[in-house]
């Protein structure tokens, strides 16, 4: 039917055809709206479950030093009951904080009544049973363990090992072991501090423990190297058991070369069979069977290369980028600046650049890729590298470990993106 | 140096130095300065103080207005201060710089940088100022960052490097120069190194289970000025090191330090041998250096 000429009858048919779709769609699908109303993430809603203040700023007297409270890392303990329990880090201070939900309060206490004052004892005359009453849902945030005065240097890493027990924290030149419930006693495994300081060239970015062997973790170094260590060789771990560079490109070399090589994060993948580092321009994922070079590499920005003096003066050159495996290791993210970050897939070889921003994509849209003109001709669509916001970087980016949810800070916002929901 | 380098230019020279060849002394064909850095298409200004709009407040909110801008030519425009016979560039044209209409901008892209050696030297000379500068305006209240201090350190001695292997011009012979561009700069790299294990270094905390650090690093015959090893004895907690020190009079040059290192004195006569000096001992080289 041509619109212009059956225009009655096409608006019928439409009615008609509206109708039949919501017709009895209570009864049809029962199943599929209660899921939509108990799941509201399928339409794209976050509130906020909980907020609480980890550290406060500190100063140490002794050194006329401030410590911020900036936190460094969190990390997730694995799950064993109805709680959670993270670990978070600024400069030198780690807590471990027990996140868990009251949705229940009892009533009728004997001793105290409704307002918590204590009873008269002589008024009591009747003995009850307090009884459970729904409240409204309470998160509450507390303090289990503060593992302190452990590090002289900043803290860069925390990495919970895989036996639930023990935890390894970081700093720039020294790595030390914890077990997670004593807070006065830590074990140093790797120091790389010199004799004389003025011998110091390199220094400790960031470290993990390998997802299945507890005995296995890696440390990168500002040189863009990795060593693997195996706790079961020596209690100081100051001999690696594997090294891994990547040898340097002579053609590209140039001042920069130290800074742009110094590995910001690095991550074992969920199997344990790879890691992937980030560094300024790229990202690398090693085959832990091969220490000679990685078997792949992406360029996140390769575009800065030429801007890497500007970078540094700046001090941008010195931003830290976070990268993070999907779940079942096909794809990687790590971010970039003007609120861009990139996402690899292993497989295809296919990345793209996304954007996370407010102005730029409407809820539920699907976000469209962004493409920046390295130099010259500037395409339609496209962004040039001078007109790149470099305040705007995304530098924590993290992915749910099962599910195609993506987490990304822009800094001062946080966005929730996922698959589009057929 | 730079002849015909106009303040102008000088900002918009940052991006173009960007294309620099790789490697020193190499001559590899540069490609056209492309547009610089941070200046948006529409022409939109930046920031008052003369910022790229693109670039972070981070580290540069304790510059201060206008100044020390872009990495060459480091006597135009820089605020030099102490430093008699050195012309100070008004302020107010760095900022100009930045908030040039467009037009003016393709102007200066049809110079050509000069990549020669004079001009190698002189970009070279550049990033070991700013350097200098990261790693003097790094040192406050805050706790410095250890990464990147190693990492300026590390392209420090790069450059230093580079800087020896290229033909060094003929000095004056003045005995506050001693003839080698070495000794100023690793001096200063080695003070400023020592001073950041000064203010970070291991404290006798009851908890730490390492044992802290003995009085080895404390050897009397360095030949690095011995205020800095008096003023470490103190962090470690041993007395006996600190009688071991009463007989040197470090009043004169003794400071605090966690506070910040004060800017370079306007006064010119520096104590030899102090931190100041071997920064002016440097600031001298790089005016007599072309």
């Amino acid at each position: 039917m041509a619109l212009n000429y059956h225009y009655h009858k096409v608006m019928e048919e439409t009615a008609d055809t509206f109708i039949e779709i919501f017709k009895g769609l209570q009864e049809r699908f029962p199943n599929e709206i209660q899921t939509n109303k108990s799941h509201p993430h399928s339409r794209g809603e976050y509130n906020v479950y909980s907020t609480f203040q980890s550290h406060e700023p500190e100063f140490d007297y002794l050194k006329s030093l401030e410590i911020e409270e900036k936190i460094n890392k969190i990390r997730w303990l694995p799950q064993q009951n109805a709680a959670h329990f993270l670990l978070s880090t600024n400069d030198k201070t780690i807590k471990l904080w027990k996140i868990s939900e009251r949705d229940k309060r009892a009533e009728g206490y004997n001793l105290k009544d409704e307002d918590g004052r204590l009873r008269d004892p002589f008024r009591i005359t009747a003995l009850r049973v307090p009884i459970l009453k729904p409240m409204d849902l309470m998160v509450e945030a507390s303090p289990r363990r503060i593992f302190a005065n452990a590090h002289t240097y900043h803290i860069n890493s925390i990495s919970v090992n895989s036996d639930h027990e023990t935890y390894l924290s970081a700093d720039d030149l020294r790595i030390n072991l914890w077990h997670l419930e004593i807070t006065d006693r830590s074990f140093n495994i790797v120091d790389i501090k010199p004799a004389n300081m003025e011998e110091l060239t390199e220094v400790i970015t960031a470290a993990e423990f390998h997802p299945h062997q507890c005995n296995v973790f890696v440390y990168s170094s500002s040189k863009g190297t990795i060593r693997l260590c195996d706790m079961r060789s020596s209690a100081l771990c100051d001999r690696h058991s594997k090294f891994f560079e990547e040898p340097e490109d002579p053609s590209s070399r140039s001042f920069f070369s130290e800074i742009i090589s110094s590995i910001s994060d690095v991550k074992f993948s969920h199997s344990g069979r790879y890691m992937m580092t980030r560094d300024y321009l790229s990202v690398k994922v090693w085959d832990l069977n091969m220490e000679s070079r990685p078997v792949e590499t992406h360029q996140v920005h390769e575009y800065l290369r030429s801007k890497l003096c500007s970078l540094y003066e700046n001090d941008c050159i010195f931003d830290k980028f976070e990268c993070c495996w999907n779940g079942p290791d096909s794809a990687i993210m790590t971010g970039s600046y003007n609120n861009f970050f990139r996402m690899f897939d292993r497989n295809t070889r296919r990345d793209v650049t996304l954007e996370a921003s407010r102005e730029n994509s409407k809820p539920r849209a699907s976000l469209k890729p962004r493409r920046v003109c390295p130099g010259g001709k500037r395409k339609k669509d496209e962004i040039s590298v001078d007109s790149l916001d470099f305040n705007k970087k995304i530098l924590h980016t993290a992915w749910h470990p099962s599910d195609n949810i993506i987490a990304v800070a822009a800094t001062n916002n946080l966005y929730i993106f996922q698959d589009k929901v057929n | 140096m730079c002849p015909g380098q106009t303040v102008k230019g000088f900002v918009e020279k940052v991006s173009s130095l960007d294309s620099v060849p790789r490697v020193a002394g190499s001559r590899e064909p540069v490609s056209p300065a492309p547009v610089p850095y941070g200046e948006r298409q529409d022409g939109r200004q930046g920031d008052g103080d003369g910022r790229p709009p693109g670039a972070p407040l981070k580290g540069q909110s304790e510059r201060p207005p206008g100044g020390k801008r872009g990495p060459c030519p480091p006597l135009e425009g820089r605020k030099a201060t102490g430093v008699p016979g050195v012309s100070l560039a008004a302020e107010g044209t760095m900022v100009g710089g930045l908030k040039r209409k467009h037009s003016d901008l393709e102007e200066e892209e049809e110079e050509k940088w000069d990549w020669g050696p004079a001009g190698l030297r002189s970009y070279q000379q550049a990033l070991l100022r700013i350097s200098l500068d990261k790693v003097q305006r790094s040192l406050g209240p805050r706790a410095p960052s250890l990464r990147r201090h190693v990492l300026i350190h590390n392209t420090l001695q790069q450059l230093q490097a580079a800087l020896c292997l290229a033909p060094a011009p003929a000095l004056p012979p003045e005995p506050l120069f001693l003839g080698e561009e070495d000794f100023s700069l690793s001096t200063t790299i080695g003070s400023i190194l020592r001073e950041l294990e000064t203010s970070m270094d291991e404290t006798e905390t009851p908890q730490n289970p390492v044992a802290p650090p003995g009085p080895q690093n404390e050897e009397l015959p360095q030949p690095d000025p011995v205020f800095l090893e008096a003023l470490s004895s103190r962090y470690l907690g041993d007395s006996g090191l600190d009688d071991f020190f009463l007989d040197i009079d470090t009043s004169t040059v003794e400071k605090e330090p966690a506070l910040a290192p004060p800017e370079p004195p306007h006064n010119f006569f520096c104590t030899p041998g102090s931190w100041e000096w071997n920064e002016l001992d440097h600031i001298m080289e790089i005016i007599l250096g072309s």
